[in-house]
């Protein structure tokens, strides 16, 4: 089977929306496989929304604006609105649930998400994602472990895709920055696609994150682990 | 081969002029093209080379005719409304027939507009652009990989025939980071510039490098001079990719990104028992006008897909002649078409055409 993996990440500026996408297209690129980075660039990435498109694949690379979604990393509101509808069915949508509140998408601004992804709507049972649902997705953000939960996701027009809402940010502070929240959450990814290995994941950050930061990289190391096992 | 590294497609550009032997480069920052004065701002003081933000684009186009007049490999870049400044310098260059690359890093408009990609300086890179009766050899590459090959063979094209060579890209391409692999060592075809403006020695009589001559019959000698430079331009340097176009039921010509996405309609058309051809013009001057004929012979239409209003288009219709039926489909304002609405307008295109 060959792999594919069209991912996007997207949040505010400032959160390392388009450094994990670099770290993410740079550990596919160790495996082999062919890779797109696309970075928004547009003034929306001052204090909007900032978002990556990437691209691992074992075939050639067509366009690397992705019209349709393997996976949807999203770090704020906005972006889980604009772009969970891209994710196809089956996709992983992985929200940081320490700054969007699901259940809240899914009722207040629901016919909005439902309407871009209609046709996800339709498709019947929601897949129960996460060993266990933790109640009502603020009281994951607030809760401190990083559990996944399920619930909310058929009220957001997500049912086919696997919604995971782990409370990145606040595991990050726990840990000591608020900077690690990207890794936590690019961990689910790996652990659920299985997307590249962990060891390609540290080559990655080695080559990606300049001097002063690879100190850090055993603790990223450490918190990408924490996202695996969220 | 190196290592593959995962480069931006603006960097690329940079370090493949200086891997080209380019020593100056000339600009002023516009979005999305500054990583190419950033890059060239870093590495030019550490090999010897000069880098100067100039303080307009005018002025960066008149130091690249000054530096090509010395006969050094030159470069500036800039995008849309700041090629929009050059073509004076543009076309002085092209009868001063002073080699030079540039980079156009296409964003949208008319006017400011925004910085999204688009493909809407497509008249303006290939009709000339500035007065009088010049051409630009315009290359457009659609991978990173490609920005680096045919960045180094602007420069070789240029030197060759003492013409400006642009690179034409856009946003998307620009900003995107994909693997490149640069070679151990660049195939670069130094030309003899005996005609630079290198100082004399005492020992020949002075160069003159000017676009200004009043006497008719000289400047319709000069005229002609270069339109048989451009004749041979045409006949050695044309360059085109084609895919999937034998026994295809419609032949899709795009260039730059667009023809990525194209690249997916294929395999999308292709679950809908639809054979779509693509023919990608690589130099969009020399335009592939034979290459289009021949290849789309078998096919019952040819749809061209750009980021703009129909620009394109019109060249292929040239090409074609009559021969066969010619559609266009065009996003603009940095909307991109969807593989969706691709295939939607080849069903469309197809369903009349039986």
């Amino acid at each position: 089977m060959p792999r594919y993996q069209g991912i996007v990440i997207a949040g505010f500026g400032g959160q390392g929306i388009l450094s994990i996408g670099r770290i993410l297209a740079q550990a596919g690129m160790s495996e082999g496989m062919n890779v797109s980075w696309l970075p928004s660039y547009g003034p929306e990435i001052r204090g909007g929304t900032a978002y990556c498109h990437v691209i691992l694949s074992d075939g050639v690379i067509g366009s690397p604006l992705l019209n349709s979604a393997t996976a949807l990393i999203a770090m704020n509101r906005p972006s889980y609105e604009k772009y969970a509808g891209l994710v196809c069915e089956g996709g992983l949508v992985i929200v940081d649930s320490s700054l969007v509140n699901i259940g809240e998408a899914g009722e207040g601004e629901g016919a909005e998400s439902a309407g871009a992804s209609a046709s996800a709507s339709s498709l019947g049972a929601v897949e129960s994602a996460g060993a266990s649902a933790s109640g009502s997705p603020a009281g994951a953000a607030g809760s401190g472990g990083a559990s996944g939960a399920a619930s909310g996701a058929a009220a957001a027009g997500l049912a086919g895709r696997r919604l995971f809402c782990i409370p990145a940010t606040k595991t990050a502070l726990d840990n000591g920055n608020a900077a690690f929240a990207n890794i936590i959450l690019a961990g689910k990814l790996l652990a659920e696609t299985g997307a590249i290995s962990t060891e390609s994941f540290e080559q990655a950050l080695r080559k990606v994150l300049s001097k002063r930061y690879q100190h850090l990289i055993p603790k990223e190391m450490e918190m990408l682990r924490l996202g695996m096992e969220a | 081969m190196a290592e593959r590294l995962l480069m931006k497609g603006n960097e690329v550009i940079a370090e493949a002029a200086i891997r080209a032997g380019c020593r100056h480069y000339f600009g002023y920052p516009i979005t999305p093209q500054t990583e190419i004065a950033h890059y060239m701002a870093k590495k030019m003081p550490e090999i010897g080379g000069t880098f100067i933000q100039a303080e307009s684009e005018v002025a960066a186009i008149n130091m690249v005719y000054g530096a090509a007049g010395a006969g050094a490999r030159a470069m500036t870049s800039s995008s849309s409304p700041g090629i929009s400044l050059k073509q004076e310098g543009l076309s002085y260059m092209a009868c001063a027939e002073l080699p030079a690359v540039i980079v156009n890093i296409m964003r949208c408009g008319p006017g400011l507009g925004g910085i999204m990609a688009a493909q809407a300086d497509y008249f303006q890179a290939v009709k000339g652009g500035g007065h009088g009766d010049y051409h630009l050899v315009v290359l457009a590459p659609n991978s990173v990989q490609e920005l680096y090959e045919l960045t180094v063979e602007a420069f070789n094209i240029a030197d060759r025939y003492r013409v400006v060579a642009m690179i034409l890209g856009d946003g998307m391409l620009g900003q995107m980071m994909e693997a490149v692999q640069f070679k151990d060592s660049e195939d670069i075809r130094k030309c003899d510039k005996g005609w630079a403006t290198t100082g004399t020695g005492l020992e020949r009589p002075h160069n003159v490098i000017t676009s200004i001559d009043t006497v008719p019959e000289r400047l319709e000698a000069v005229n002609n001079r270069l339109q048989a430079r451009y004749r041979d331009i045409a006949a050695n340097e044309t360059r085109v990719e084609a895919i999937n176009c034998e026994g295809a039921d419609i032949i899709i010509t795009a260039f730059g990104t667009v023809s990525r996405i194209i690249k997916n309609v294929i395999a999308d058309a292709e679950k809908e028992g639809v054979r779509v051809g693509l023919i990608r013009p690589i130099t969009l001057w020399p335009f592939p006008s034979q290459a289009i004929r021949d290849y789309s012979a078998g096919a019952k239409a040819v749809l061209s897909v750009e980021l703009n209003a129909g620009q394109m288009v019109e060249d292929v219709m040239i090409a074609l002649a009559g021969a066969k039926p010619v559609y266009f489909l065009g996003r603009t304002g940095g909307m991109a078409p969807t593989q969706l609405e691709i295939v939607g307008k080849i069903k469309d295109i197809l369903g009349r055409a039986s």
